[in-house]
């Protein structure tokens, strides 16, 4: 009997210290190890994680304790502080490096499910969409992102489903494209989509 | 020698080989689950009332304490007044009656900050912030009980040992049901003159059946949360959707279609929308849906947005204490023309039960009273593995 209260108490301890995972969000330790940084760059590449990731914190430990955590207000404390903090560390960095930060951080945005406003901004261009088009396409666009957020219930704390997902509404998302573009629009637009292939892929539901 | 005797126990004369099995796993699985069980429902208790400790909290600011007269401010008077002081409102929630104060939520467009004030029901009059929170407290409460603050294992642990709650939840009814006219009696009632074992004794098996049904029902709601062939079954034996997975993937695919071509639709409207310029009269929008919708109860006021070019009206009933707290909604267009009509019973049961499966998981579904007896179930639900292990302990 002893024993079997002995494992009770010591399953109660483990489940009591155990440390829940860290939120989502950049991780800055594997971006520094591909950008090959100098001993004085990587000291203050340090110093600045260190410091927007603190006051990201207690950013968020104000709005947990305003009682009025969302979403939204989440994702707006963490995109703001993550461009602001990829504008700090481009200034100690060279060009090459300046790129490899750039796309890491738009790549790992957090809440960014969809192509990046900078990738749409670029179709637009390229494309030369004319304005009614351009409308059309920020439309497309907009049903996408709907359409995906609104599946959430199905595929809440489903990776894979949510995968699943994103890549139908894609294809749908394509095929209305291909209504509003002419065909050599559409071919670059393909084209130009690659920049961002790995969307959608690693949702984590 | 004797533990292992309890455990793996001999059938008893007469005891049929269902009535063994079920009292075996009853037990095993009892004990396999009992310190998660515990702290799941001894966490989702405490979380339970956070929105109510929160406005206690904040009481003076959360609720009227002051003169009113029988006249609610309109909202075109609090946008003005707002717009004096450089915030733009986003939000304004009227409660049910006057004995609170009315929320605006606004955007500072000076210093680019969301915020909120509490203001009179009906001088308009800012009374202040809810700046009061115990939300850390709340959130390790929440995530104890999702996760037991071990991430995604935790999250399976959490999720298996409720699906093990639920069979127990079987079994135990299987046990506790009367063989003969005296153990009916018995089955009902507690006796509380008779000596502690007795009372442990009767403390589980009566209590638990009397709380069979809901803790069925908050298992699976939160099964439903945690596991996605859980919600793909409720959902499509509710006539709903299925979850999108690799088998259903080609079956589905029109029907996803649809559902794109639909926000498609709306996009379009939307972008239509957002070039309208015209100056609405909040005031008659309110007075229009409260036509639309001809009762009583808390009133969301939602501005259009970037995403979102539209008012929306959100409406929810408070007639009485046990009525559902479920949301209808009226949009009308950037120049105020009435668009949409959206009444909760209109839509199908599944995408009924997919709006409000956390509101019937936490008991607001049926508001304070709700919350009270989810409470009140979930700390009986908190004893059941402590009873459960005394009874046992007892029998070593």
């Amino acid at each position: 009997m002893k024993k079997f209260l002995l494992i009770l108490a010591t399953v109660s301890v483990l489940f009591s210290c155990g440390n829940e995972k860290k939120r989502r969000g950049i991780d800055f330790t594997k971006l520094k190890a591909e950008l090959n940084l100098s001993a004085d760059q990587e000291e203050k590449y340090d110093a600045i994680v260190t410091s927007y990731e603190e006051n990201r914190q207690t950013q968020l430990e104000e709005l947990k304790a305003s009682g009025k955590m969302s979403r939204k207000g989440y994702m707006k404390i963490m995109k703001t502080s993550y461009t602001k903090q990829e504008e700090a560390l481009k200034a100690l960095m060279n060009e090459e490096q300046k790129e490899l930060t750039h796309e890491f951080v738009k790549r790992y945005m957090p809440g960014q499910s969809d192509y990046s406003d900078e990738l749409k901004t670029e179709i637009v261009q390229t494309l030369a969409l004319d304005s009614t088009q351009a409308v059309q396409y920020k439309a497309v666009n907009e049903a996408f992102t709907k359409a995906f957020r609104d599946a959430h219930d199905h595929y809440h704390g489903n990776g894979e489903a949510a995968t699943m997902y994103w890549n139908q509404f894609n294809e749908d998302r394509k095929v209305a494209l291909q209504k509003i573009f002419s065909d050599d629009q559409y071919a670059q637009y393909l084209e130009l989509i690659k920049k961002e292939s790995y969307r959608g892929q690693n949702e984590k539901g | 020698m004797r533990l292992k005797q309890s455990l793996f126990r001999k059938r008893r004369k007469k005891e049929s080989l269902f009535k063994y099995i079920m009292s075996v796993s009853h037990l095993w699985l009892g004990l396999l689950s009992s310190v998660v069980v515990f702290i799941v429902c001894f966490s989702g208790a405490m979380y339970s009332f956070k929105t109510q400790i929160a406005e206690l909290l904040n009481y003076e600011v959360v609720f009227n304490s002051q003169e009113t007269d029988a006249n609610w401010i309109q909202p075109d008077k609090i946008k003005t007044n707002f717009l004096e002081e450089n915030r733009q409102v986003t939000t304004i929630i009227y409660p049910s009656d006057f004995s609170r104060n009315i929320l605006v939520a606004y955007h500072d467009v000076e210093e680019d900050y969301d915020g909120h004030f509490y203001i009179h029901p009906t001088s308009g009059k800012i009374i202040g912030s809810s700046s009061r929170s115990i939300g850390h407290f709340f959130d390790l409460m929440k995530s104890i009980h999702k996760n037991l603050l071990l991430g995604k294992v935790g999250n399976h642990i959490v999720g298996v040992s409720i699906l093990i709650f639920v069979v127990l939840l079987v079994s135990g009814l299987v046990l506790w049901f009367p063989k003969n006219k005296k153990q009916w009696k018995q089955g009902f009632t507690i006796k509380w003159s008779a000596k502690l074992p007795r009372i442990i004794y009767d403390l589980h098996n009566t209590l638990g059946f009397y709380t069979f049904l809901l803790l069925l029902f908050i298992s699976i709601t939160g099964l439903y949360v945690s596991y996605a062939w859980v919600k793909s079954a409720v959902v499509v034996s509710l006539g709903g959707q299925p979850v999108l997975n690799e088998a259903n993937a080609e079956a589905m695919k029109s029907e996803l279609s649809n559902v794109f071509a639909s926000f498609l639709e709306e996009s379009i409207d939307n972008q239509e929308e957002k070039k309208k310029e015209a100056s609405v009269s909040l005031n008659q929008l309110l007075e229009d849906s409260n036509q639309r919708l001809p009762y009583k109860g808390i009133t969301t006021i939602h501005f259009p947005t970037e995403d979102n070019p539209n008012y929306q009206i959100t409406k929810i009933k408070q007639e009485s204490i046990f009525s559902a707290v479920v949301p209808d909604h009226v949009k009308y267009g950037k120049d105020g023309q009435f668009k949409k009509l959206i009444l909760f019973s209109d839509q199908s049961i599944a995408d009924q039960f997919m709006e409000v499966s956390l509101p019937l998981h936490t008991g607001e579904i049926l508001g304070l009273s709700g919350i009270i007896l989810y409470f009140i179930v979930t700390m009986i639900a908190c004893s059941m593995p402590v009873t459960g292990i005394l009874i046992w302990v007892r029998k070593l």
